[in-house]
């Protein structure tokens, strides 16, 4: 196991590495100097930029000097914990985004909470029951629930809510210290919106990894030895085919950061997302490199968190 | 009579034969249709696409970028559907229909430039990973691992960031977000297709690895490849509306189904329904007819693929 801990744990640090690298080269190279792009504003009106201003900008970004000396200086920064200043806003970034990045990551877990909850039960249905009304019901809502944009499931939720029950998106924002009844309220739609898409995909995951398990021969030794159903699927089979669905969760976990961005804008919920979009608008390079740094280290994390326990769960892959 | 393994060969035969009647296609495709009928569904839904695409300016009853003056020179903003507006008027007072129509063109071609880019270009690089020694692969790895690691739909965004937003940027943006899904898929598929015997004995005769890739390995590989490039299309649609619905894909006056719905978002959903649910049904649809016809074309095509996550990467 030490072994395989030490494995997974060298290969993480270059990953993060190349994914800073990949960043910095994004916002610094690709379009010219960013020092235009940002004194020209939204809407590229770059007439107006004097030259002076630009020398001044260049400075101060320390665009004047040899690129990879920009990126050690920037580096060295973000691993002691200065994640730069905002272009637009003129305040530290993390002061910024560190109440935002709790949102975000609550909205999070409960949405992959509320998916795997509801989608484990259904893929164990849709297996046992396999190829009943049942199982095309529990299908066919996943096929749907995949191509279901999550922008337009949102705002039907808003439309139903609003319609039904006269509910529109809060304008304030409570956190979990101060109200969690509140808070908790407030973030149950826009998780249960994001967690609709994966709830469809992680359902057909467990269905087919159910349906695999199903079919070994330790399943017919424990019926034949007597157990009852519901021990055979819950005790044997259950626990093996849940190992996908940890691993898929892990990238659904991923993929709901991205999907974070679309529900915060429609529920009007203060978390990372809003903030990107804003830089975005504002061409705030530095605040929209630093969400997604600060986003490919949690995933990373993650994955190698989900990598080590599956060393513990799966013996066999400890050998490989 | 011929039974077994005999029927099949024989069968496959026939198949193969230089004569066969001039109406295989079309036997070919009512069998598909017979398999898997979800699978028709969505090649039907794929037909209607490409077709209102085309039609546009012939089936279109208004003009989707001009807002429409009224007899009485009022501006029509947010009717209900009518026989005059059979899905409403927007926000500004445009006909939503014929934006709707209009907006198949642009999903269209957005989805058809970043698959042929995309998946073509990505579709090579995966194989010279595969293919072209450890040095080269652990390059393409690594890059493919760090883009992993930030959801796609952030990887777009960030890009859309730097280019400004236009209709060929959201191309670029899409073609750079698919690198690591694609890369990754093909990499392994290659690595599989290469063990296999006949490759292994193609080396063995002796042939040169150029001749390996280009006559033994690429045509093994092209069912993959039309399968990725059908799911990934429905990838790209679902992209380019979620960019547009953010204000940063096309601009606005350009018929977008996502840009459609970012006044629904804010609030005008209740004021106006259908302004907010026509569009998003489009693109349901449509995704939906990608995605179920990559099913079917996965099952009949490439068995061994059946679980495996190539829809997965879908970014919302």
């Amino acid at each position: 196991m030490g072994k395989y801990a030490l494995r997974r744990m060298v290969l993480f640090v270059p990953t993060l590495l190349v994914a800073t690298i990949l960043v910095f080269a994004l916002f610094w190279i690709v379009p010219g100097d960013p020092a235009i792009t940002i004194l020209a504003g939204g809407e590229g009106d770059s007439g107006a930029v004097s030259s002076e201003q630009l020398q001044q900008l260049r400075q101060k970004l320390g665009l004047d000097r040899p690129l990879y000396v920009q990126y050690a200086s920037w580096l060295g920064n973000v691993l002691r914990g200065d994640l730069g200043t905002s272009l637009w806003y003129k305040t530290p970034v993390w002061s910024q985004l560190k109440d935002r990045f709790l949102v975000t990551m609550e909205l999070a877990i409960m949405a992959i909470l509320l998916a795997v909850g509801a989608a484990v039960p259904l893929g164990i249905v849709s297996a046992v029951k396999q190829d009943t009304g049942l199982d095309y019901l529990s299908r066919i809502f996943s096929s749907i629930g995949i191509a279901l944009p999550t922008f337009w499931f949102g705002i039907l939720i808003v439309y139903a809510l609003a319609t039904f029950f006269e509910w529109l998106p809060p304008l304030g924002y409570a956190t979990l210290w101060d109200d969690p009844l509140l808070n908790l309220q407030q973030l149950f739609l826009p998780a249960l919106t994001l967690a609709f898409n994966d709830l469809a995909f992680t359902a057909r995951v467990t269905r087919s990894s159910m349906l695999e398990v199903m079919r070994e021969d330790y399943l017919r030794t424990a019926r034949a030895k007597g157990l009852v159903e519901i021990a055979v699927v819950g005790r044997h089979a259950l626990k093996n085919a849940l190992l996908p669905v940890l691993t898929v969760s892990g990238y659904q976990f991923a993929r709901l950061l991205g999907g974070v961005i679309i529900v915060e804008s429609i529920f009007a919920v203060p978390g990372m997302g809003t903030l990107l979009i804003d830089s975005i608008i504002h061409r705030d390079f530095i605040v929209l490199q630093a969400i997604v740094v600060l986003i490919a280290a949690v995933v990373l994390t993650l994955n190698l968190l989900i990598d080590l326990s599956y060393g513990v769960l799966d013996p066999r892959v400890r050998y490989q | 009579m011929l039974t077994g393994r005999e029927a099949v060969v024989a069968r496959a035969i026939a198949d193969t034969r230089p004569g066969a009647p001039a109406s295989a296609p079309w036997t070919a495709l009512t069998r598909f249709a017979r398999r898997k009928p979800l699978g028709a569904v969505g090649g039907l839904i794929v037909l209607a696409l490409v077709l209102t695409a085309l039609l546009a300016p012939l089936i279109s009853p208004h003009d989707p970028r001009r807002i429409i003056r009224e007899a009485d020179n009022r501006v029509p903003v947010y009717v209900a559907p009518s026989p005059a507006y059979p899905m409403g008027t927007d926000h500004v007072g445009r006909d939503i229909l014929s934006r709707i129509i209009y907006g198949a063109r642009i999903s269209l071609y957005v989805g058809l430039g970043s698959v042929l880019i995309g998946v073509t270009g990505w579709f090579l690089v995966g194989m010279i990973s595969a293919y072209a020694g450890p040095r080269i692969d652990l390059v393409v790895q690594r890059v493919v691992d760090a883009m992993m690691a930030v959801p796609g739909l952030i990887v777009v965004l960030a890009i859309m960031a730097v280019l400004g937003s236009s209709l060929n940027n959201v191309i670029i943006a899409i073609v750079i977000g698919m690198l690591a899904p694609v890369v990754r898929t093909v990499r392994s598929q290659v690595l599989s297709v290469k063990e296999m015997e006949y490759v292994v004995a193609a080396r063995a005769i002796g042939a040169r690895s150029a001749r390996v890739v280009v006559r033994h390995i690429m045509p093994n590989c092209l069912a993959i490849y039309l399968i990725l490039a059908t799911y990934y299309l429905g990838f790209a649609i679902i992209l380019e509306a979620s960019l547009s619905f953010l204000g940063v894909g096309v601009p606005p006056d350009v018929p977008s189904w996502g840009g459609m719905l970012t006044a629904a978002a804010q609030g005008h959903i209740t004021k106006a329904p259908w302004a907010g649910i026509f569009p998003g049904l489009a693109i349901f649809i449509v995704v939906l007819g990608f995605n179920l016809l990559g099913d079917a074309l996965r099952d009949v095509l490439e068995p061994r693929l059946r679980g495996a996550r190539l829809g997965a990467r879908l970014t919302r």
